[in-house]
């Protein structure tokens, strides 16, 4: 589990929505699917998770009912509302733009400097 | 619905939540399962993995925003664990609230039992009372019986009816062979039907409640009378009494809530206006004069629809009319109507300048200041608190809580004590009016004190508890939400303390301030107590005892009256061990005074201003008993009876106010009231002394012979050479019961206890007892105050002074230093203090007797008084601050 690293704050939500969009999940599904999509780098912690996943739910970003999972479990399932797509696409942006940011910023040399 | 909707979704969310953690530890547990781990194992680790579902939920519903109510209830159940975990600081809290909140409820029901007790009758905002403006300036809230009745016959468009009563005659009453003292109401028509008030028991007055022969000689008891003396039997209606030796049959008792018209003094029974005796033993008719006798408290009903203002100018105009027809007898400027609310005729049109509104004001205002205090000091025990929890409310800052939820939070907190204090606090006014309740009242003070706990002073303590809650929850609360978390968890808890301590400080200052303002007053009160103790009195109550007896009580005339009181004289002063006896018509400070227009030949007044002076009916020996110096001419003799001229003997006042510079002796004056105008040749000078009430200093006064000038009822008075006085006034007692035992004799007593009357000594013991109390309460606010706000200071100052005394510094100096803080707050509190006292002391000025409401002494004494103690307060935590062991104080960190 070392090469799990620890999420930025800030970020579960925009991973979460990202989960999220690839189809409706529930909690622990959202959780195994951040992990799955980034290659197993990332794990987000399940303390963190519900309260999130609330959070996006309250602001209206996901919207969630219960159904039955592939378990046969009563399970509740999130999926992104229309104001939770547009919030993910700006949000992307936004990291995208501060991830090249950083990038460049750590392949600098000290010529460039 | 809505209120229970909240509840049903907090239900649904939490199953939800549960539903999904539930799921969650499942799909968890399968998984780990899949990777080999037993089923057991499995789930252990997944419940270990998810921790706390508990946190989660109240994230969740946090999130979820429940309802107001639910947070509430949980604010309450985390206030009520804090307050448990630390029960010094509950207690302290609890404690000054209590005396605060208990202070201002046993206030507040002595001003509601004196001023806001409702009237107990039938629609009270159609009725008003009558008073006439007297051409003087003043009011007169008595009109005579023949000015009633053209009122009432004159105002029948606007008021459905009127009806009056003439309050407190004392009467003797005979039931069972034995006589005592009565109050009695006597009824000028259907006042009961008029006030729409139905008895307890029988019935009242058959109306017209009238004035004429045939009307019945009934009797109408009050609830409280009947409860006291009859034990509630309900077989006394069609019972006999005798009133003034005048047989009456009880038809009826009032309804226990009702208590009279006029607030405070007891009526006993009522009785119809046709039996009322007339002043001077009968020798005028009360029913028929219409400038005596005027003594009618007249209240109407005015017709539906007919507002106060509308009802004035019908009064003015037969108030005109009537002055115009009868000049001399009706001599007002106008007749007017007030409303009938809780208050006396004479508070309402005395306004602001009521004593009774005064002090009730007053001590308001004075309970309010300690409240203050108590709150002062409990904010500051809260802040105290908030700096310890600084970190707690950083940390739920930090985990998302919201700044209102913390405001909310404390507030509970605090809300919670108030609460806690405020029921305490009920505990310690029913205590408080249990001790006012046994007040001892002087014998024959026609009231009950009865400070009772009810819903008015619930609901009042109630309201101040919860504003305490607010106003003591507000700075602490405000401070907690305005911390920044981040600086607060860097800081470990210090460093932020700077602000707080000045605020605290500030706070005490304040404390100090009203706490010697407190102070101040009581001084004030309990000097002015001892001044009037040791007023100057003009004649020497020690050892002098009285009995008073009613002639009228045994249905006696002047004749035998006068004939009675001869040889109850002549008896007593046979008594070995008696030194003098006489008779009097008033005592000083006593309920019962005379007073009447004089005219003084020589002495020009405008007609219609005549002055009017008081008087008394003495018999031969009453200065020798009262020891009232005689300073010119001589006293009454034996010879000065009815057949001989009228002479009076003057106080030195009246000397000086009808005859400056001359002799006074041989003159004459008239009084307006003897129709033969037979001339009063005054005979003798006696120095001034206090007849009235206590505080007053002694206007013009005379006397005159008890034998030309028959009054009753009057009262024995016994100056002791050496004998007992229980002894002597027994053997009173015993010789009046041989003469006459259908006589009422009543108010055996001393002299010096029955100055301890409502005229007396009883509302400056009052005043200074409760003036006192406040005093001292605030006092041990302001202690609690000082020591707290050093002790802080001092610890949070520990390292500060574990590094001074490292590096050197002496212990001495590390006091001073301390110290030196307390001092500065103190100093601004005691200036702060003599500037509130001195405007508060303004105020009560009329209230105090022989000391200036700016008296220094009192000033300085409360000062020096506030300042030792705030001193020593302010010393214990000092002391530990130099005692501590530097070494210990430095590893702290």
């Amino acid at each position: 589990m070392d090469r799990e690293t620890q999420i930025l704050p800030g970020t579960v939500d925009l991973l979460i929505l990202k989960a999220v969009s690839l189809g409706p999940q529930h909690g622990y599904g959202v959780l195994l699917r951040i992990q799955q999509i980034s290659g197993g780098a990332l794990l987000v912690e399940q303390g963190a998770l519900y309260p999130a996943l609330f959070r996006l739910l309250r602001k209206g970003l996901l919207k969630a009912h219960w159904g039955v999972s592939e378990n046969r479990r009563k399970a509740k399932f999130y999926e992104l509302t229309a104001a939770g797509r547009k919030r993910m696409g700006a949000e992307t942006e936004g990291w995208n733009r501060l991830a090249a940011g950083i990038a460049t910023a750590l392949q600098a040399t000290a010529e460039e400097a | 619905m809505k209120r229970l909707d909240w509840l049903w979704r907090r239900k649904q969310l939490e199953a939800e939540i549960a539903g999904e953690v539930a799921n969650h530890l499942a799909e968890r547990a399968e998984e780990l399962e899949r990777r080999g781990l037993p089923a057991q194992e499995a789930r252990r680790r997944a419940r270990l993995e998810f921790g706390s579902p508990e946190k989660y939920t109240e994230q969740a519903r946090e999130a979820a925003g429940t309802h107001a109510l639910a947070t509430l209830a949980q604010d309450a159940r985390y206030a009520a664990r804090l307050l448990r975990r630390s029960p010094g600081f509950t207690l302290t809290a609890v404690l000054l609230l209590a005396l605060g909140i208990g202070a201002n409820a046993a206030i507040y029901s002595m001003v509601d039992w004196l001023l806001l007790r409702p009237l107990s009758v039938a629609q009270p905002g159609q009725l008003s009372y009558l008073v006439a403006d007297t051409a003087s300036g003043g009011h007169s809230n008595g009109l005579s019986y023949p000015n009633f009745r053209d009122i009432r016959a004159q105002t029948g468009a606007v008021f459905s009816g009127m009806a009056g009563v003439e309050p407190f005659q004392l009467d003797g009453i005979t039931s069972g062979g034995a006589t005592s003292t009565l109050w009695t109401g006597y009824v000028a028509g259907d006042l009961f039907g008029l006030l729409g008030i139905h008895p307890a028991l029988g019935r009242f007055f058959r109306p017209p409640g009238g004035d004429d022969a045939r009307t019945p000689a009934e009797l109408v008891l009050s609830y409280a009378y009947w409860a006291s003396h009859f034990g509630e039997r309900r077989d006394v209606v069609g019972a006999t009494v005798k009133v003034n030796g005048r047989p009456f049959t009880i038809v009826g008792v009032t309804p226990r809530r009702f208590h009279g018209v006029l607030p405070v003094l007891n009526t006993d029974a009522y009785v119809p206006i046709r039996f009322v005796a007339g002043e001077m033993g009968g020798s005028t008719d009360p029913l028929h004069d219409r400038a005596g006798g005027a003594g009618l408290i007249v209240v109407g009903r005015r017709r539906p629809g007919v507002p106060l203002a509308l009802a004035q100018p019908a009064l003015a105009v037969v108030g005109r009319r009537l002055a115009a027809a009868y000049p001399k007898q009706d001599p007002w400027r106008a007749l007017r109507a007030l409303p009938l609310t809780s208050e006396p005729p004479g508070a309402a049109a005395a306004g602001a300048s009521d004593p009774l509104h005064l002090v009730a004001g007053l001590f308001l205002a004075l309970a309010a200041m300690v409240l203050l205090l108590a709150c002062v000091n409990i904010a500051n025990l809260l802040l105290a608190r908030s700096a310890v929890r600084a970190r707690e409310m950083a940390v739920r800052a930090a985990l998302g809580a919201g700044r209102w939820r913390l405001l909310r939070q404390m507030l509970t907190e605090s809300l919670l004590l108030a609460l806690l204090g405020g029921t305490a606090g009920l505990l310690v006014a029913a205590l408080a009016c249990h001790a006012l309740d046994a007040l001892p009242l002087g014998a024959g003070v026609p009231i009950t004190l009865s400070f009772a706990l009810n819903g008015r002073v619930f609901l009042y303590a109630l309201g101040i508890a919860l504003l305490t809650g607010l106003a003591t929850g507000i700075v602490p609360a405000w401070q907690a939400a305005r911390l920044a978390p981040d600086a607060v968890l860097r800081a470990g808890g210090r460093g932020l303390t700077g602000a707080r301590t000045r605020l605290r400080s500030t706070l005490v200052t304040l404390e100090i301030a009203g706490s010697l303002a407190l102070l101040i007053v009581a001084g004030l009160f309990t000097r002015s107590l001892t001044m009037a103790q040791h007023a100057h009195l003009g004649f020497d109550p020690n050892p002098v005892v009285n009995l008073s007896f009613d002639p009228h009580t045994a249905g006696y005339g002047e004749a035998r009256g006068a004939a009675f009181a001869d040889a109850l004289l002549r008896h007593m002063r046979a008594v070995p061990g008696v030194a003098s006896a006489s008779v009097a018509a008033a005592i000083p400070t006593g309920l019962v005074s005379y007073g009447g227009r004089i005219t003084v030949p020589g002495h020009p007044t405008a007609p219609g201003h005549s002055p009017a002076v008081d008087y008394n009916a003495v018999t031969p020996g009453y200065f020798a008993t009262l020891g009232i110096p005689r300073l010119r001419g001589r006293g009454f003799l034996p010879g000065d009876d009815a057949a001989a001229p009228r002479v009076a003997v003057i106080n030195q006042a009246m000397a000086e106010r009808f005859w400056p510079g001359q002799n006074p002796i041989g003159r004459q004056f008239y009084r307006s009231r003897d129709r033969r105008r037979r001339p009063i040749q005054v005979v003798g000078i006696v120095g001034n002394s206090v007849t009235g009430s206590l505080g007053e200093t002694p206007g013009a006064y005379y006397y005159v012979p008890f034998a030309q000038h028959y009054l009753a009822p009057a009262t024995l008075q016994i100056k002791l050479a050496g004998a007992d006085a229980a002894t002597v006034l027994g053997e009173a007692r015993a010789a009046a019961r041989r003469l006459q035992p259908a006589l009422a004799v009543y108010d055996g007593q001393t002299m010096t206890a029955a100055m301890h009357g409502l005229n007396g000594l009883l509302m400056y013991q009052l005043g200074a007892g409760l003036a006192a109390a406040m005093g001292l309460l605030g006092l041990a606010m302001a202690v609690i105050g000082v020591y707290g706000v050093i002790a802080y200071a001092a610890s949070q100052r520990t390292q500060e002074i574990g590094v001074r005394l490292a590096l050197g510094a002496s212990r001495a100096s590390i006091l001073r230093m301390v110290l030196r803080q307390g001092l500065r707050i103190t100093a601004a509190g005691l200036g702060l203090g003599l500037a509130l006292a001195a405007l508060l002391a303004g105020a009560l000025g009329s209230l105090l007797m022989g000391v200036r409401p700016h008296d220094p002494l009192t000033y300085a004494a409360a000062t020096l008084l506030l300042a030792a103690v705030a001193l020593l307060a302010g010393l214990a935590p000092a002391r530990r601050a130099m005692r501590q062991d530097p070494v210990a104080a430095l590893r702290c960190e």
